[in-house]
């Protein structure tokens, strides 16, 4: 855990020393506030439930981008070499990504709390979904960190993760409209969309089955990713 | 301390390396040698760890790279060919993140980055970000990573590559001041760099061993005859003709340096010195001795003689 946790740590610095973590944070925090915002000027809305359904959205487009380069740019520039022959087990390089970019994905999270603190300040809204809602947050943007992280295992170009991730995240998110209905199959289509497990969350529930979910689908992301990396070594 | 068996890696149907067999003891320095795509970096990759072989075994320090391969690699201080470098970290930074993953103590941490960078002499660049330094200093960081968690077997491929005459004579001293605390393994194509600092050489060739000796045994064994160079004042035919009729002789060439000064080659079986009788013969006939000494093989040729299918037909080494 120590090993995961120095390349998680290196990770985190990384995206604070790259462009690209920079714009990833300030394109978030501009689109998220505005939402924010918009929600409290135009409709009076005073709760956060519809801010973290159209965070997702957000999420979908720029998630991506933090995911693209976490092992194609390592295999792109080389230095996965160096990684790989140190005493490191493919298990904790992939964990050490994974938490290294779900670190930084929770940094973001935590610049919006600015948002439910200023509705606390303006109203007296209940409390509850505001925390049950950003658990929810979490584990959901690790669901989409997890997906990006095995595309990017799979390519050593970060252009191609991205736009395969960016695909995979949209047909996650398409599967619960295709699943509006009783039938056995839509009633299956809704249950793997990421997106779907949310609603609990949002409402101010924390379900079991949902945590259950989520942090199977991640597990289950971060043994195909080292699959995966170990697959490449073969080749 | 490292032991190679059988090592065996094909890409689809395409064979790397075949039955690649060779040992690196303690503290010894081996070089690898050999052409481009002789197998010389694959078989690297497989003894560290980076990827498995079709077949045979590689163990570090009696842990086998495969079966127990994070026991090896702790053991292991790599430099690949290109020196990939997080270039968005300061050295100082980096250095501390590779000895972390590679099982440093965090209190340990500052001291052996340290020791690394005053070993590389980069301490002056410690708080540098790497994409500034220059290719030497870049060189030395990769340097630095492969010895910060002080490992018993270094791997360096090509470690002197692209680096000026000081910088490459400043790697060299710092490879062979490793010579007995660590073991080395060192892939290179600069043939000096091989006499200048390794113990014994491995040759591959064609993804096989061709030869593994010291580089003076290798030397002996494919020169098949010896050769003496004199050079004399005197006449040339006369000359010609006293140095054919000594013993073991199988063939004289004579070239002119300047007016009644002849250089001359003598060829004779391996087994015959001829120094000493034509030091004696040409003083003996009042001719002047201006020059003497043989000609050796170089490591070169030898290399040469290994790798191709060309024969080397006269040595163009050192006069010993």
């Amino acid at each position: 855990m120590r090993t995961a946790y120095a390349i998680a740590e290196r990770e985190i610095r990384s995206y604070f020393a790259s462009p690209i973590g920079w714009i990833v944070l300030g394109a978030f925090m501009a689109l998220v506030g505005w939402f924010f915002w918009a929600a409290i000027a135009y409709a009076g809305i005073g709760e956060m439930r519809m801010w973290f359904s159209n965070t997702t959205i957000v999420l979908i487009i720029l998630l991506p981008a933090l995911t693209m380069r976490l092992l194609a740019e390592e295999r792109q520039r080389g230095t996965i070499e160096i990684l790989m022959t140190s005493p490191v087990t493919d298990t904790q390089a992939v964990l050490g990504k994974f938490l290294g970019a779900w670190g930084f994905y929770c940094v973001m999270l935590l610049m919006t709390l600015q948002f439910p603190i200023t509705l606390t300040r303006l109203a007296t809204p209940d409390r509850g979904p505001f925390y049950s809602g950003y658990l929810g947050m979490a584990l959901f943007g690790g669901t989409f960190i997890a997906v990006g992280l095995l595309i990017s295992a799979m390519t050593r170009n970060q252009v191609v993760a991205y736009v395969g991730t960016l695909f995979v995240l949209l047909f996650l998110w398409l599967l619960s409209w295709a699943g509006s209905g009783d039938a056995w199959w839509q009633t299956l289509l809704t249950y793997i969309s990421v997106p779907s497990h949310l609603d609990s969350f949002a409402k101010g529930m924390i379900d079991t089955r949902d945590v259950f979910f989520y942090l199977s689908f991640i597990g289950g992301m971060l043994f195909l990713t080292v699959r995966a990396l170990a697959a490449w070594k073969w080749r | 301390m490292v032991e190679v068996n059988g090592l065996t890696k094909y890409y689809g149907a395409y064979a790397a390396i075949e039955d690649v067999t060779f040992r690196v003891e303690p503290g010894e320095i081996l070089g690898f040698l050999g052409p481009n795509a002789a197998g010389k970096t694959t078989t690297m990759r497989i003894i560290t760890g980076f990827m498995p072989p079709t077949a045979g075994t590689a163990t570090v320090d009696g842990f086998d790279i495969t079966g127990d391969s994070v026991a090896a690699r702790r053991r292991l201080g790599y430099l690949p060919e290109q020196v990939p470098l997080y270039e968005d970290m300061s050295v100082r930074e980096y250095l501390a993140f590779c000895a972390r993953v590679r099982g440093v103590g965090r209190s340990s941490v500052p001291a052996s980055v340290d020791r690394a960078m005053a070993s590389t002499r980069i301490t002056e660049y410690a708080d540098s970000l790497i994409f500034k330094l220059s290719k030497g200093y870049r060189q030395r960081v990769g340097i630095a990573q492969a010895l910060v968690h002080e490992p018993a077997v270094l791997i360096l491929d090509e470690p002197t590559v692209g680096l000026d005459p000081r910088q490459i004579i400043e790697v060299r001293e710092l490879i062979k001041g490793l010579r007995g605390d660590h073991t080395v393994i060192l892939s290179t194509h600069i043939l000096p760099e091989v006499q200048m600092v390794c113990d014994r050489v491995v040759i591959i060739s064609d993804g096989t061993i061709v030869a593994i000796d010291t580089p003076e045994a290798l030397t002996a064994r494919i020169q098949q005859t010896q050769q003496v160079r004199i050079e004399v004042r005197g006449p040339e035919m006369p000359l010609l003709e006293a140095l054919k009729g000594l013993p073991g002789v199988q063939e004289v060439s004579a070239e002119r340096v300047e007016d009644g000064v002849f250089r001359c080659l003598i060829v004779s079986d391996r087994s015959q010195d001829l120094r000493e009788g034509a030091a004696a013969l040409v003083i003996q006939r009042g001719w002047g001795l201006r020059e003497l000494g043989t000609m050796a093989l170089s490591l070169e040729d030898v290399y040469m003689r290994l790798t191709s299918e060309a024969p080397v037909d006269e040595p163009h080494g050192e006069d010993r």
